[in-house]
């Protein structure tokens, strides 16, 4: 498999064993590599050559560097030029946040070739296409306000928030506005609830993103509701 | 965090939550468990107390880091309470103390934040506090947090089946700009997943006659903008050439 012949990929770890590993195995891909070990190696190459995306190891020895790398290229680079990050599965919370504040994908340790083959191509490849598709015209640049909407899936609710799963991920600290048949179920009212994302994850499992959204603290109303939702539910059981 | 923070002291009598089931026996779940609030203002402390002190739980209360390790060595509470903004050692100091002392190592760690500080309570996090409450707070939010930390058995929950799992429609700010004749950018703090089916709610369109069932995100997923949010490309599924060049031409 070919994907753009001669492309550079820039790979930070301090590990060699993956170093070299990835090496290869882009190599295959017909990409070249180009592995570093530390963060000032890795920045000064970057400042010589724009690689056309980046491979961040998110566990480099001390805490939050790799989150450190992933926030200097973000603003350094255009956010079109595609970051990678590391990780092991336990580091959940650790790859949401990498994503959070710019990361475009991840891969987990240990590398899983195909799953790689496949997120490359979707980045490397995507871009020549939403290039060639989306002719953004210069002048139109008038801005609308809307409303974007999106369905979640809720696995838990306890009664300081609700816990769900989705393809998409939204930052931690953000208030959003939830409704639904299941949300006037419980609230007995006929409009959104207003809940605040306070905790973001990775499932590895299934491949999507988890959230905790915690209800508004001063709606004691809707904490009696909750309350008394989840002891039917429990007592139905 | 010197001398201005912001309490609500009417909210210090704030009750339990009522049990469907009755109160009998409420209490009895908390009672003898002991919090450690780490804080350098004597008001904050009085405060945490007075309100936890009313859920039938037994307080102690440290003004420095080096005071709070000394007494959790002695005698390791349920639950620790600390605020990340301390002059000399501070919050992340106990945090990483902890990590270091086995003793603590079980007992889950509630820090206090100045709001909107994310990139604190993500360090906090990661340095192994469980949970976090923004200042200022109200005392429902302290009680359920420690409750639920405390894994108090009337801290309830629901858990529900693949198959069963409701589904929750979350509904966020954005705006949107660049259009071009087969669609438009969308800046939200939403990272929106590629090749996904959206609703877009926005008043132009709407003149347009664009319906619900024509968003769709483009083959990459939203990229981070320097605004903190994200950038997604969205394109316009069935659209017709008069209703495009109206689309380009709209303001």
């Amino acid at each position: 498999m070919s994907l753009l012949p001669n492309q550079t990929v820039f790979v930070i770890d301090d590990d060699p064993v993956f170093r070299h590993l990835i090496v290869l195995v882009l190599k295959k891909f017909g990409l070249k590599g180009e592995a570093f070990s530390d963060a000032d190696t890795f920045f000064a190459a970057a400042d010589k050559k724009v690689p056309a995306m980046f491979i961040i190891d998110l566990n480099m020895g001390t805490t939050n560097s790799g989150l450190e790398i992933v926030k200097t290229l973000r603003e350094r680079f255009p956010r079109e030029l595609p970051i990678f990050i590391v990780s092991a599965t336990t580091d959940a919370t650790a790859v949401a946040h990498a994503i959070e504040i710019g990361a475009d994908d991840y891969i987990f340790k240990p590398l899983d070739r195909e799953v790689l083959a496949s997120k490359l191509m979707n980045h490397l490849k995507s871009n020549e296409l939403a290039e060639a598709k989306l002719d953004f015209k210069p002048g139109v640049s008038g801005e609308f306000k809307a409303l974007v909407q999106t369905e979640f899936q809720v696995c838990e609710i306890d009664e300081l928030g609700v816990k769900v799963l989705s393809k998409h991920l939204i930052s931690k600290g953000t208030a959003v506005k939830v409704s639904g048949t299941w949300v006037t179920e419980i609230t007995g009212r006929d409009r959104p609830a207003l809940v605040t994302v306070s905790s973001t994850w990775i499932e590895p499992d299934k491949a999507c993103y988890g959230a905790y959204m915690e209800f508004d603290p001063n709606d004691e109303e809707l904490g009696t509701k909750v309350r008394s939702w989840i002891t039917r539910k429990n007592l139905d059981k | 965090m010197v001398g201005t923070e912001v309490v609500n002291l009417s909210i210090i009598s704030a009750k339990r939550p009522k049990s469907p089931l009755g109160d009998s026996n409420l209490d009895m779940a908390l009672k003898g468990k002991e919090v450690l609030i780490i804080d350098d203002q004597s008001d904050i402390r009085l405060l945490s107390r007075k309100i936890l002190e009313n859920q039938s739980l037994t307080v102690s209360e440290a003004s420095s880091v080096d005071e709070a390790i000394e007494l959790a060595i002695k005698k390791p509470p349920h639950l620790i309470i600390v605020d990340l903004h301390m002059p000399k050692r501070n919050g992340f100091d106990f945090l990483e103390q902890r990590l270091k002392t086995p003793s603590l190592l079980s007992v889950p760690v509630i820090v206090i934040s100045g709001l909107q500080d994310q990139k604190s309570i993500y360090k906090a996090i990661q340095l192994g506090a469980r949970d976090y409450i923004v200042k200022p707070f109200a005392a429902t939010i302290l009680i359920q947090k420690v409750r639920k930390n405390l894994r108090d058995q009337d801290f309830i929950g629901y858990t529900f089946s693949d198959k069963a799992s409701p589904s929750l429609t979350v509904t966020v700010n954005a705006d949107i700009s660049k259009m071009s004749e087969t669609g438009f950018l969308l800046e939200s703090p939403m990272k929106l997943s590629e090749k996904a089916k959206i609703k877009i709610i926005c008043e132009a369109f709407e003149k347009q006659g664009l319906t619900q069932d024509q968003f769709l995100t483009s083959e990459k997923p939203g990229v981070r903008a320097i605004s903190g949010n994200y950038v997604s490309s969205v394109n316009v599924v069935g659209l017709k050439k008069s209703l495009s060049r109206n689309l380009k031409h709209e303001k």
